[in-house]
């Protein structure tokens, strides 16, 4: 559904320029979900982003490389068609959905927004309300009129995902959904991506930092470094095989149930490089336990490992 | 030492609550209170040119300086007469017509044009937001009294010219304040997922951004109601406002002052009538601005 080839997006601040996404290439097959997974800064949103073309000058730069949705490249599209396809093709899902919804807008009207072009006048209030009432907000019917504010924020996300589905995208874009809720909340709209997923045959490109996240819900992840992936590959291969030493240590680091009091949680030492910084080399050479000269001095390319890729130097299979 | 401060705090807690007390009374009956005294004015300035008991207009030397009903007068002139001899009651009432028709006018007209100004320029940015905001400081920094004068004597001194020189003056500062809203709404959340959505400038702008500044838009222009009725009444002071003999407000209390040791009746009633409306809007645009808020917090 989604590909994306050698996508690199810059950031530019005055003469200054850091590359924020090199050279990344995967695709979302259609019916699955993707999930893009990195810390903070590893430009794993920078790529959500652009595929929705929202990266534009003098901020930043979609460089080169190509984003095609359904066989088209979005990149090449003018204005006007690519508002047709964020209208029609494309939904996208917020981080905090206390802020993705105008205060002033009745929730009835924002998910009436997305679905005025397609429905008819007389049917569309019937369809709001089935469509919530679907995504689990009871009462829809009575609530088209209240205000975000009288929301809670799992509610709040369920209208925020309602306006997304509305139109019936081919690509849903999901930037951290559940970041701004509450665990028990999330797990709630997790589940309800899932199902939707299922029943309604959905590509999805989720956009997260954890892993445990990711392997509920997604069916390929592709992990982000310092702007490049470092893996990629089926969800289980990945987690459970992780190649890279990166992604071994992301899967160390998710805390355990079960685990002794008291034991530490497992952390990666250091910190990841400003965007860009690292221009020679592998960028996880500085924290990697196996880092050699040969990793300082070339950067790894992504080889095939079994059905996941890997760009490591180190990797024995 | 660790205890002094607050206990300070408490002991001072107590009247400053109780200020406050007083105050929210003020504040909760607001829309009774200003709502009544705006909608009398109004009233007046409509109807009253039709009940008033003398032509506002007429001289009557004979009986100039009549003190007011309670301060020695009688019926005939129940607020007094002015130096000319007319009717002070008669003028108020002609008087609220034209400085209310002013006032709204001037309001109207430079609040659509500052909104307009103003999400233009917020929202489009750059070069646009650049010129546009250069316009609006120059607006600003230029004198207003100058401005009117130069236009009073090429156009002549009339109400209409009052108006558009009013209005001239006055949509800069609702694009400067309303321009900065604009800028930090652009940046929401909801409006980028409003682009998300497809949606277009046109639509975004009409949809969430001028919704979003309606509550300070209001605000501002009640607080230009009163500004701008006191305007009006400086520029009739300077003769270059409402022309005499027709009365308004601002010129009979910029005449009154003149009388102000001989007969306080002619500048205290057009006074009095000012600072209530004046408080009124005001009161009315605090009420209007907490409870467009759909959240009803603030």
């Amino acid at each position: 559904m989604l590909e994306v080839t050698d996508l690199q997006v810059a950031y530019t601040r005055g003469d200054q320029r850091s590359i924020a996404v090199r050279k990344i290439t995967f695709d979302v097959p259609t019916g699955t979900t993707v999930g893009l997974v990195g810390e903070s800064g590893s430009g794993k949103s920078t790529v959500a982003l652009s595929v929705m073309r929202l990266i534009r000058p003098p901020i930043g730069v979609i460089e080169s490389g190509s984003i095609r949705l359904a066989g088209s490249d979005l990149l090449k599209l003018d204005k006007a068609k690519m508002r047709k396809v964020l209208h029609e093709d494309i939904g996208y899902i917020p981080q905090d959905p206390a802020a993705a919804l105008d205060p002033l807008c009745p929730i009835g009207k924002h998910v009436d927004e997305t679905l005025s072009a397609k429905v008819p006048r007389s049917e569309r209030r019937q369809a709001i309300v089935t469509l919530l009432e679907s995504l689990g907000v009871r009462n829809a019917a009575d609530r088209l009129g209240s205000y975000p504010h009288e929301f809670s924020g799992g509610m709040k996300q369920r209208v925020a995902i309602a306006t997304a589905l509305a139109r019936e995208p081919k690509l849903i874009i999901a930037d951290e959904p559940t970041t701004a809720l509450d665990v028990t909340t999330q797990l709630g709209i997790l589940r309800l991506l899932d199902r939707l997923r299922k029943d309604r045959g959905l590509s999805m490109l989720f956009v997260t930092h954890d892993l445990s996240v990711a392997r509920m819900l997604c069916q390929h992840v592709v992990v982000m470094y310092a702007g490049r992936v470092v893996e990629k590959g089926p969800t289980e291969e990945v987690i459970n095989h992780p190649r890279h030493p990166y992604t071994r240590a992301l899967v160390g680091a998710i805390p355990h149930m079960g685990a002794a009091p008291r034991t530490r949680l497992r952390a990666i030492a250091g910190q990841q490089p400003v965007a860009g910084m690292i221009t020679v080399g592998c960028p996880f050479a500085p924290r990697c336990p196996l880092a050699s000269d040969k990793c300082r001095r070339e950067n790894p390319k992504l080889e095939r490992y079994g059905d996941a890729m890997a760009a490591c130097w180190h990797v024995e299979n | 030492m660790g205890i002094q401060p607050s206990t300070d705090l408490l002991l001072e807690g107590v009247p400053v609550a109780a200020e406050r007390r007083s105050f929210r009374i003020l504040k909760t009956h607001a829309p009774i209170f200003s709502g009544t005294v705006l909608l009398i004015f109004v009233l007046a300035g409509i109807f009253g040119p039709l009940v008033a008991p003398h032509d506002p207009v007429r001289i009557d030397l004979q009986h100039n300086l009549q003190p007011p009903l309670l301060f020695g007068g009688n019926w005939t002139y129940p607020l007094g007469t002015d130096s000319l001899g007319r009717d002070v009651l008669s003028r108020m009432l002609g008087g609220a017509r034209v400085s209310f028709l002013v006032a709204f006018t001037v309001v109207f007209i430079s609040g659509s044009i500052g909104l307009l100004v103003a999400v233009v320029s917020g929202y489009v940015g750059g070069v646009v937001d650049a010129v546009l905001m250069r316009l609006t400081d120059a607006t600003l920094a230029f004198p207003l009294i100058l401005l009117a004068i130069v236009l009073a004597s090429i156009f002549g001194a009339s109400t209409k010219n009052v108006i558009i020189i009013l209005a001239a003056g006055g949509w800069a500062s609702y694009a400067r304040v309303i321009r900065s809203e604009v800028l930090s709404l652009k940046n929401h959340e909801f409006v980028s997922m409003s682009i998300v959505m497809g949606g277009g400038r046109v639509w975004i702008i009409g949809r969430h951004i001028i919704p979003n500044v309606l509550s300070s838009l209001v605000v501002l222009a009640t607080l230009q109601v009163g500004a701008a009725i006191l305007s009006e009444g400086s520029l009739s002071f300077l003769g270059i406002g409402v022309p005499p003999p027709n009365p308004s407000w601002g010129g009979m209390l910029a005449n009154g002052s003149d009388y102000l040791t001989v007969a306080w009746w002619l500048a205290v009633f057009p006074g009095v009538a000012l600072s209530l409306t004046v408080l009124a809007s005001n009161l009315m645009g605090d009420w209007l601005r907490s409870h467009s808020d759909p959240t009803g917090m603030r």
